[in-house]
């Protein structure tokens, strides 16, 4: 992803960074010195050699001035929360990607504000041009009213594959659910 | 020593002393003997640190008796050493890496291992009697789990905090071997199979073999695979001595009701969850849970709540009226929510929480919990440019309801001097105060003053304090203040403090007590350091990260105090730091040792 995916999306850069397996590397140095996001362009400062000069440090100079310096960087390691706290903590990013055949655009949805999946449906059936949902048994379609053309949801899980949406429990989906596609029904092979 | 100590050894000094009148033994033994009795008696390592340095038979006899060994800093003496010198320990505390490693501070690989200190310990003299270990930021591999479980025939109790290496092969293998296990607590603690999706993880609850039944304690929050259902609850059923179960989050709450109902018993529940579970079957009522919540009888601590469903909360009201330590610091909860239940708790001494209380369930909390010691207030978004939920105002309340408290790590955006100054004239018992106002350099936010009057009140009115964190806009005058006054300060820690080396100065001239110094991000420089360097021989550590500091000045007080194991640590991509005298350091790790440069280094450690 690049940077001003990340940026825009507001998932931190942890997410989708390669780590190394070095041992003790979980306990927050890597993770915590790229969790630094760039700001206008300047590169984190925890982050370059050892040639930093001392007077980088941002701390106030004269006395009760109480002046923040003017480009601030996330200090890594501050506020002092331990790594297995913050990861506990952090609220699961479950922003995917909606792709539907055919758009030019793709959308995106916070899996996290639906309780179930009439909710999704409905919500991402608004998104393009008021699909409506369309019931086949257990399995759902969306249908474009305009051209008639059916939708079947699908979804790409953490190993990769393509799923149909609303075989598994809500949340089992939500957690491994990396993508959804809207796959034409004429093109299905169900 | 007590009166009662006072006492016995006057006995002891009588009788032997008549011994001494009817049959003459040599004099040395017989003082030796003396020493050995009373020694029993003197348990606090200080006391006995002293005790050994009166003279060298003091010193033999102390060694040889001493039973419980406390190594600050695993580095600060060579483990055989160690061993050879006291070869009668039952129990060995071991800490490795400091504090500031919790923060990301510390580049993985730095050091810290248990590997040698284990194999002291299997060849030592003591291998037949030690029974405990409890080790705090320590790297600890798969084989030296083994190791214990193996060769140490009387091995029954482990804790671990904070720390890493190891995974489920080393928890089957100890679990497996260890025929006396009676305490396994794995705190906080990076618990990680290697590959773990290709080798099948270790069943290791499985491996307590069916006749062991002699477990007290159980704490495997942090272990982040799911467990063998079947296997715990018949490892809890016949267990009847335990007292302390603390589950994961992999176990539902319909299965952590089935573990209670068979541990009646319990006066330590980790639970884990606390909400629905994934698979709708088996969904649980909340008079379910209430009614087997209502049956322990015994319980008194109360933790876990990982993904909480408020609706589930209720079940807990029973056991509230008898807890004395309640933690909801992985629960979002709000001070609505909080109300009912903490009305209940009257005999709550420990509490900790999340800032979504606010406010207003600080409040709250201070209205019932009068007993209150110690109370923590984590924020839900660690962050600088947090909302962050508590203010002065919720310090103010526990001041006034909770006058009995000692200790607070309180996190905030907002904070006055008023509120600091009234907690420390309401509780004078307190002796861990560390605020946290997360934005940095942040002044009181009604006056704009710096937030010198506050902790320098703490430093004064506090006689008792031990461990001071300071933070927000700080001058160099409150550091005066913390070293005219701080004088039973054992452990400082400072973040972005200060406006120049003369706080650094004050500190470290007047603190004479002082044992762990951590500094962070405050511009500190060489001038300061060297100021110090009378009196680094007396604290354990000292850490500055992101300071003012040159290899010059680290060098200078490497030169001057050759005990002195002075590290500078870069940055693992970036290789070996330079070492000019002109270099800025970024990171200072410095401490005392009679082991003397360690031997296990990585390259992007200095030693100087």
């Amino acid at each position: 992803m690049s940077t001003e995916e990340t940026v825009e999306s507001g998932l931190y850069y942890e997410e989708t960074e390669l780590k190394l397996g070095l041992p003790g590397g979980k306990r927050g140095f890597f993770q915590t010195v790229h969790q630094v996001a760039p700001v206008d362009g300047i590169v984190p400062r925890h982050v370059s050699s050892g040639n930093r000069s001392p007077d980088s440090n941002e701390s106030v100079t004269g006395g009760g001035s109480g002046k923040p310096p003017a480009a601030k960087v996330q200090a890594v390691g501050w506020p002092p929360v331990r790594s297995f706290r913050r990861n506990a903590l952090q609220k699961s990013c479950s922003y995917v990607k909606v792709a539907v055949d055919g758009a030019a655009y793709l959308r995106k949805v916070d899996l996290d504000a639906y309780s179930e999946y009439e909710q999704l449906l409905t919500a991402i059936g608004s998104m393009f041009s008021c699909f409506t949902s369309k019931k086949y048994g257990k399995e759902r379609r969306l249908v474009d009213p305009t051209s008639g053309v059916e939708y079947v949801p699908t979804y790409e899980d953490k190993d990769g594959d393509l799923m149909l949406v609303g075989d598994d429990p809500w949340k089992l989906f939500v957690s491994s659910c990396k993508r959804i596609r809207l796959v034409k029904s004429t093109e299905a092979s169900t | 020593m007590s009166e009662e100590e006072e006492e016995d050894s006057d006995k002891v000094r009588r009788s032997a002393t008549n011994s001494a009148a009817s049959a003459p033994p040599f004099s040395d033994q017989v003082l030796e003997n003396v020493l050995e009795t009373v020694l029993q008696f003197i348990s606090s390592p200080r006391d006995r640190n002293a005790c050994s340095l009166v003279c060298r038979s003091w010193n033999r006899t102390e060694s040889l008796t001493r039973q419980h060994l406390v190594v600050g800093n695993l580095y600060s003496v060579d483990p055989t050493r160690a061993v050879t010198r006291f070869p009668c320990i039952q129990s060995l505390s071991l800490k490795g890496r400091p504090r500031f490693a919790d923060f990301g501070l510390f580049p993985p690989g730095w050091g810290a291992g248990f590997t040698a200190w284990a194999k002291a310990l299997v060849d030592g003299l003591c291998a037949g009697l030690v029974k405990k270990l409890v080790l705090k930021r320590v790297t600890v591999s798969n084989s030296d789990l083994d190791l214990i479980g193996q060769r140490l025939p009387n091995f029954s109790e482990l804790t671990l905090i904070c720390c890493d290496g190891f995974g489920t092969p080393g928890l089957g293998a100890l679990v497996e071997n260890c025929k006396q296990l009676c305490v396994l607590d794995l705190i906080d603690s990076d618990i990680e199979d290697d590959n773990a999706d290709d080798q099948a993880l270790v069943d290791w609850i499985s491996k307590f073999p069916k006749t062991h039944n002699c477990l007290e304690s159980l704490s495997f929050e942090c272990v982040p695979y799911p467990v063998n259902l079947g296997s715990l609850e018949s490892l809890v059923a016949r267990s009847t001595n335990l007292c302390r179960l603390r589950v994961n989050p992999h176990i539902s709450i319909g299965q952590l009701c089935r573990l209670m109902l068979r541990a009646p018993q319990l006066t330590h529940l980790g639970t884990g969850v606390f909400c629905s579970p994934m698979n709708e079957d088996e969904e649980v009522e909340v008079e379910e849970v209430e009614a087997v919540f209502g049956s322990m009888k015994a319980l008194i601590c109360l933790s876990g709540f990982r993904d909480l469903k408020a609706e589930l909360l209720p079940a807990i009201y029973p056991v509230c009226g008898q807890l004395t330590s309640l933690n909801m610091s992985y629960t979002e909860i709000s001070a609505e929510q909080l109300k009912p239940l903490i009305r209940h708790c009257h005999n709550l001494q420990i509490f900790w929480a999340l800032d979504t209380i606010g406010d207003e369930g600080l409040k709250a909390v201070a209205s019932t919990c009068k007993d209150l010691r110690e109370l923590r207030v984590f924020p839900l978004d660690p962050t600088e440019e947090s909302e962050g939920s508590v203010s002065d105002l919720g310090l103010i309340y526990i001041s006034e309801g909770c006058r009995k408290l000692q200790s607070i790590l309180y996190f905030c955006q907002r904070m006055t001097n008023a509120a600091v100054i009234s907690m420390s004239v309401n509780c004078p018992d307190l002796t861990i105060f560390r605020l946290c106002i997360m934005g940095r350099h942040k002044p009181d936010h009604s006056t704009g003053d710096p937030m010198d009057e506050g902790f320098s009140a703490i430093v004064m009115n506090c006689k008792k304090l031990r461990r001071l964190a300071v933070s927000g806009l700080l001058t160099d005058q409150a550091f005066g203040q913390f070293g005219k006054y701080g004088k039973t300060i054992r452990t400082l820690s400072i973040a972005f403090g200060g406006d120049s080396d003369l706080a650094l100065k004050h500190v470290l001239e007047g603190c004479c007590n002082l044992q762990k110094l951590e500094i962070r991000d405050s511009p500190f420089g060489d001038a300061g350091l060297l100021a110090g360097i009378g009196h680094f021989y007396n604290m354990r550590f000292v850490w500055l990260n992101s300071c003012r500091l040159t290899v010059r000045g680290c060098r200078e007080v490497a030169r001057s105090l050759p005990h002195m194991v002075v590290e500078v640590i870069g940055d693992p991509f970036i290789g070996s730091p330079k070492l000019e005298d002109d270099e800025p350091v970024d990171k200072l790790y410095m401490y005392r040792s009679l082991a003397g440069p360690r031997d296990d280094a990585p390259q992007f450690v200095k030693i100087l």
